[in-house]
């Protein structure tokens, strides 16, 4: 869109141009040589901006790259929480199945998860069925322990005193503690707790009916000490169970569906003619 | 036009001269003398020194071609004048607008080349234009040549050969055909495209300069 001013200033530099032009000559690079040589001046300068010029080129790549895989490692959390009382069954990528109970999170980064290792966190109660994979071992971090196993059902029941491990089947692998480690090996049937305040280490052997009622709605007690039968109704019914009658050292041997806890109450105490009062925990 | 009031050459000295006193008072103004002892080391870096050669190189020679003739000489004016901005540097003399300073460093040589020389031919035509331009414009114009240079330069040989005929040469269409062995209606169609290519890149440089679309 040239206006024929502009067309006429143009033709009068073209000619001017082409008048003088000749070949070869006003070579910018071989000036600037000619120059250079006849004052001395280094090629090194001139090579160092482009060392520098290469050299920035090649930070800003490595710094994309770096951005670009720390972008990609960088976890994606995925969490489950439940409600106090409530039971949720949840299962893993790998088809794990964790169930937990009230008032318990979960958490696992669904980026990682299955690479090398399978890793999840929790705090609460959760009972868990490993799928086998000798490859990836599982664990569970709470906040003070970790338990891993290759594929077998374990409960973890994280209190804010002491974490305590129960394995069903196959064999996990229990350790505590951040300055001082302490490790055990649980095979099924067994049970470690580890007290926050002790710092350390207790294994049972024993085996506790009544550890996953919270789950199978259903207490069982076999020839059970008194103690033990409030412990477990404590814990699934979330009460407070004082007895107001003595009779230290009976024994109780039932089964509860689901009942509850007055009608519980009610048999116990015309069984083992006991006076158990329930008061709500608080 | 200027070019009338030229002709003679008594009045180009007296031209010539009056040019070089508005340099010699510009002059006063473009030298800070650098008090610092530290004299190894010159003021504009040898990496900034060359950039500012290899921009300004072009266009100062063809403003030095608006005095001279010859590119020989205007390389070596241009050469000499970048010489002596080094050696300025070098001692530290700091040039507080180099770029115009270059500009009037390569006027006032090329001027006293042409008035040394006893060549009669010199172009006054160009002088007279100089006159009554900005120096602005007088650079701003050098660029724009030595782009068309560069945009010459660029073509290819053959359509290249056809243009430098017909516009330096002054030759005809038909001529060209017949000392190149080719149809007038090549030798057409290569100056089209050549004179297309140069357009391109006036034009290019107007829309930089005005943002006409």
């Amino acid at each position: 869109m040239m206006n024929n001013e502009q067309e006429n200033k143009f033709e009068k530099r073209m000619r001017f141009v082409a008048h003088r032009y000749k070949e070869g000559a006003l070579d910018t690079n071989k000036a600037w040589e000619q120059f250079a040589a006849r004052k001395g001046i280094r090629k090194s300068v001139f090579l160092l901006r482009y060392w520098l010029a290469a050299a920035s080129v090649f930070l800003l790549l490595v710094g994309i790259g770096t951005f670009y895989i720390v972008d990609r490692n960088k976890p994606e959390w995925v969490a489950i929480t439940t409600a106090s009382g409530q039971v949720k069954e949840v299962f893993l990528p790998d088809s794990t199945l964790v169930s937990m109970a009230g008032g318990s999170t979960l958490r696992y980064d669904i980026k990682g998860y299955g690479k090398e290792r399978r890793v999840v966190e929790m705090s609460g109660k959760a009972f868990f069925q490993v799928k086998r994979n000798e490859t990836r071992p599982f664990s569970v971090h709470t906040a003070l322990t970790e338990v891993t196993v290759l594929g077998t059902s374990f409960l973890v029941n994280e209190r804010p005193a002491a974490t305590e491990v129960n394995v069903v089947t196959g064999k996990v692998r229990f350790s505590a503690g951040q300055e001082e480690e302490k490790q055990v090996v649980l095979t099924a049937g067994m049970s470690a707790v580890y007290s926050k305040e002790e710092k350390d280490m207790t294994i049972s052997k024993e085996e506790n009916l009544n550890n996953l009622s919270w789950k199978t709605k259903q207490l069982r007690f076999d020839d059970t000490p008194l103690e033990q039968v409030i412990k477990d109704l404590n814990d699934y019914y979330q009460v407070k169970i004082t007895n107001k009658a003595k009779s230290q050292n009976a024994r109780l041997t039932a089964t509860f569906n689901d009942l509850p806890l007055d009608e519980v109450l009610m048999v116990i105490n015309q069984t083992l003619d006991t006076r158990l009062v329930a008061a709500p925990e608080k | 036009m200027g070019f009338f009031y030229f002709p003679v050459w008594t009045d180009k000295y007296k031209y010539i001269n009056i040019l070089k006193f508005e340099y010699l008072q510009r002059k006063l103004i473009y030298f800070v003398t650098d008090s610092s002892e530290n004299k190894s080391m010159a003021t504009i870096s040898s990496g900034e020194f060359e950039r500012i050669f290899k921009e300004l190189y072009k266009p100062l020679c063809l403003f030095a071609l608006r005095f001279t003739e010859k590119t020989e000489d205007a390389e070596d004016v241009v050469q000499q004048v970048f010489a002596d901005v080094w050696d300025k540097n070098v001692n530290h003399v700091v040039i507080a607008n180099i770029k115009s300073y270059l500009f009037q460093a390569v006027r006032n040589r090329s001027l006293t080349l042409i008035a040394q020389s006893t060549d009669m031919q010199q172009t006054t035509e160009f002088l007279a234009d100089l006159e009554d331009t900005s120096e602005e414009e007088q650079m701003y114009q050098a660029e724009r040549d030595a782009r068309l240079w560069s945009a010459i330069d660029g073509l290819p040989a053959e359509r290249k050969k056809i243009f430098l005929l017909s516009k330096r040469d002054g030759l005809k269409y038909q001529e060209i055909a017949d000392e190149l062995h080719l149809s007038v209606k090549t030798v057409e169609n290569q100056m089209g495209k050549a004179l297309k290519a140069l357009r391109e890149t006036a034009k290019r440089i107007y829309c930089f300069l005005f943002g006409v679309a």
